[in-house]
């Protein structure tokens, strides 16, 4: 009974077998983190000077007492500067995993960047001698150079604001770390005015009063903003917001959305936008990467992905989302099945089970990614041409 | 079962009189409770046999207060739930318990509403077993149909709920709620918690099941979209009130709720290329325990009133079976707007007044201790002199003429006019 073909059990020898590989591999990761480098070694040449972020190959895994989970497995994009790209994905498709990797901030030991390059653009790093523009290598950096670029040169706005607040302290207190943060030379009053003046910024009607407030003592939607007044604080160039208005109601959702729409055209910084809401990246992104299970499978402008969806699965997506619209009498549009089980994934599309139009060539290896235009490119055997 | 159908014309299966339900937030020393949080305040509205009543609000505005006293959950303060002919609210609970079966209950997280430790089959059946829907010897075979119904396989039965992911959960829930042969469920935000290709699964299973089994839904849930797919009635609630309520087609195509055209134009649309006419609401709900005077929305809405300020207003049936608690819909209040106007501005002088008088009565004391002939000059100068006067003496005298205070009044009368 416990062995058939459904169970997910794992017998105690293969489980003991899992947890002694992972112990190897997780000290391992963790030994290369902590060697010294020089900077050469942390540095790479950016292949487009436009492009803030450049994810080449990004491997993520997480060592689990039931096997290894890929959850980024192999993805790659670009983030261009003063553009704003929108990552869709369900939950587990590995979304937050892959901004999580780059502000270093995998929960480790267990969680790992096993492989790849995230190259990021600074502005304090110059050309090398053949005047290509040196950028980190963020999966390389040293902890503590990391330091100088989280909270300054790359932010994070997360999903809900009561746990990312510290409840102890006062809202203008956390908004000063991030001013001394900053410029580390000001004074106590300097730093205020600026946090103050951050909080005007947002859309918060009586600034003074909220710089008092404890975080208990405010909205759901006022958390937000002042989430959004620290993430901009930093004068950062690219803001990841991960899942920004999941936890807020929609009137509230909007003023959050339009906000962070008026501030990225004055401030003139990226976005990395995740959510799982096709509405939310129609209205604000520029360019859409869809991702189900650790990997991308379309991506392009936002006009391509909605006027001209290709693979299977954002087709679905897109057809299974109830709209205001449209007409309530014919039954909903589902995609059959389930995210498939990110341990052990087999090497064939993850798709196949799910998918209607599934082939015969979709038994095969997993499809490369084949371009349709210059920007859009769907990893799925039907566009093989 | 023949009998949901038979009235499904004639008697509607629950009807909602006045509901409130009120919490206390603070008690004084006695334990008598001083304050009230109003979650739910005169909300009544009726469900047809084999319909479905859609329930939308933001966060906070007593929907989900609204499903739990109708099932008695909570205890009802004021008003009346008849479910079937019975009224409810004020049953016994050893009475109650028999109409436990008829009415049911999703709840909103499928990861934490399952017992982690039982069974999928053993959480089917256990009310089963306890309410002796089938012989005990048919049980199992009872659970196994019920699971088939909600689209779980057979092979499940003795699996624990940390096997399933989220869509397989909900559909646990929906299998435990069904297995009492319930008429009425409230679904409780049943599909929020899941993602987008799940969502439409669960709503397909909702509606299949509503029309084989002939149920009666209560639906709660913020998204308007979802709502849309499943009801045939739409209630807008906010801060425990009703807003607007009407058949949903109707509210579909002519929201008139000021609130409800906000929640509408809220939600992002999928299309690039869509218009962006929003209305965006300013700032945030107010909070329950302390609830704007007059209609509870004027404080966001775009076209509020003076009127507004003033009075909450009455329903209105502007269409068949489509009802507005709005002022701009009625006429007769619309005729009158400057009446109300000059009501508003006499209410507002009334208030200064009453401000102004607070004002003096706190500066009272202050003059009457300056004690002194001096105060009757100038308005500021009598405070001033007062200060001074305290300073400067030193030691006051115990009794104050009555000329003295008559004075500092006349004194803070017209300080209050230059205010």
């Amino acid at each position: 009974m416990a062995k058939n073909k459904y169970s997910n059990y794992i017998s105690m020898k293969e489980s003991r077998r899992i947890i002694k590989y992972n112990l190897k591999q997780m000290k391992y990761y963790e030994k290369l983190k902590r060697r010294k480098l020089d900077q050469s070694e942390y540095t790479t040449v950016m292949q487009d000077e436009n492009n803030l972020i450049e994810i080449d190959n990004l491997e993520t895994y997480f060592f689990t007492d039931t096997g290894t989970v890929k959850s980024v497995n192999g993805v790659s994009f670009n983030i261009p500067k003063n553009k704003v790209v929108g990552v869709v994905g369900e939950s587990g498709c590995g979304k937050s995993v892959t901004s999580l990797s780059i502000m270093q901030l995998v929960q480790a030991p267990q969680g790992q960047v096993v492989g790849g390059q995230i190259r990021f653009n600074s502005a304090d790093l110059g050309y090398d001698a053949e005047g290509r523009k040196i950028a980190y290598d963020i999966v390389k950096t040293p902890t503590k150079q990391m330091y100088n670029i989280r909270g300054k040169d790359i932010t994070m706005i997360f999903q809900e604001p009561m746990t990312s607040l510290n409840p102890v302290f006062t809202i203008g207190f956390q908004l000063d770390e991030v001013s001394f943060l900053r410029n580390p030379t000001i004074s106590k009053e300097e730093a205020k005015e600026y946090s103050i003046e951050m909080l005007k910024k947002v859309g918060i009607s009586m600034p003074e009063h909220c710089y008092k407030r404890y975080p208990h003592e405010l909205s759901g939607g006022m958390r937000q903003r002042v989430m959004i007044a620290m993430a901009l604080a930093g004068d950062p160039k690219l803001i990841i917001a991960d899942e920004p208005t999941t936890a807020l109601d929609v009137t509230i959702q909007a003023q959050i959305l339009e906000l962070l729409r008026e501030l990225q055209k004055s401030q003139g910084c990226s976005i990395m936008l995740i959510t799982h809401d096709l509405g939310v990246i129609a209205e604000m992104a520029d360019e859409v990467v869809v991702m189900y299970a650790g990997r991308i499978i379309e991506r392009g402008t936002v006009q391509e992905i909605f006027r001209n969806p290709l693979h299977p699965y954002t087709v679905g997506l897109q057809k299974s989302k109830p709209l205001i619209g449209s007409s309530a009498k014919e039954p909903l549009y589902s995609i059959p099945g389930q995210v498939p089980n990110p341990i052990n994934l087999p090497n064939h599309c993850y798709f196949r089970n799910r998918c209607t139009r599934c082939t015969e060539k979709c038994g095969g290896e997993y499809p490369k990614e084949y371009k349709v235009s210059d920007t859009h490119s769907v990893a799925c055997y039907l566009y093989e041409e | 079962m023949e009998e949901t159908f038979v009235d499904k014309t004639e008697e509607p299966i629950l009807k909602v009189e006045h509901l409130k339900k009120y919490f206390p937030i603070k008690r004084n020393f006695f334990g008598k409770p001083t304050q009230f949080l109003h979650a739910v305040d005169d909300v009544s509205f009726e469900v047809n046999a084999g319909t479905a009543i859609g329930v939308v609000g933001e966060s906070g505005c007593g929907k989900t207060t609204l499903g739990r006293t109708i099932l008695r959950l909570y205890d009802v303060d004021g008003g009346t739930v008849v479910f079937d002919g019975v009224e409810l609210s004020s049953l016994k609970k050893s009475e109650l318990r028999k109409y436990r079966t008829d009415i049911q209950l999703i709840f909103q997280d499928p990861y934490s509403s399952l017992p982690p430790r039982m069974t999928v089959g053993s959480i089917i059946a256990e009310a089963v077993k306890v309410h002796k829907i089938v012989p005990s010897n048919e049980i199992h075979d009872y659970v196994l149909g019920v699971m088939k119904q909600c689209g779980l396989q057979p092979q499940y039965y003795d699996r624990y709920p940390h096997e399933f992911s989220g869509g397989q959960r909900q559909r646990i829930c929906i299998a435990r709620a069904l297995a009492v042969k319930p008429r009425l469920v409230i679904c409780d935000e049943p599909v929020s918690a899941l993602d987008v290709s799940i969502q439409a699964q669960i709503i397909n299973l909702l509606k299949d099941l509503q029309r084989t089994m002939g149920l009666t839904y209560v639906f709660i849930s913020h998204d308007l979209s979802v709502v849309k797919y499943i009801t045939d009635q739409i209630m807008v609630m906010y801060l425990g009130n009703v807003m607007e309520l009407g058949d949903t087609e109707r509210i579909f195509e002519n929201p008139q709720h000021p609130y409800t055209k906000a929640l509408f134009s809220a939600v992002p649309v999928p299309d690039p290329d869509a218009k962006m006419n929003r209305i965006i609401l300013e700032g945030d709900i107010p909070s329950p325990a302390n609830p704007p005077r007059g209609c509870k929305f004027h404080t966001r809405c775009s076209q509020c009133m003076n009127v507004c300020r003033m009075i909450p207003p009455a329903y209105l049936e502007t269409e068949e079976n489509h009802f507005v608690a709005c002022h701009l819909y009625n006429e007769e209040i619309m005729r009158e707007l400057d009446k109300y106007d000059a009501m508003y501005e006499e209410e507002l002088r009334l208030q200064a007044e009453k401000e102004a008088e607070e004002y003096a009565r706190k500066h009272r004391k202050r003059t009457r201790n300056s004690g002194s002939a001096d105060g009757t000059d100038s308005s500021i100068g009598g405070t001033q002199d007062g200060t001074d006067g305290v300073s400067a003496d030193g030691t006051e005298p115990a009794d104050t003429p009555a000329g003295t205070t008559a004075g500092a009044e006349e004194a803070q009368t017209e300080e209050s006019q230059v205010r």
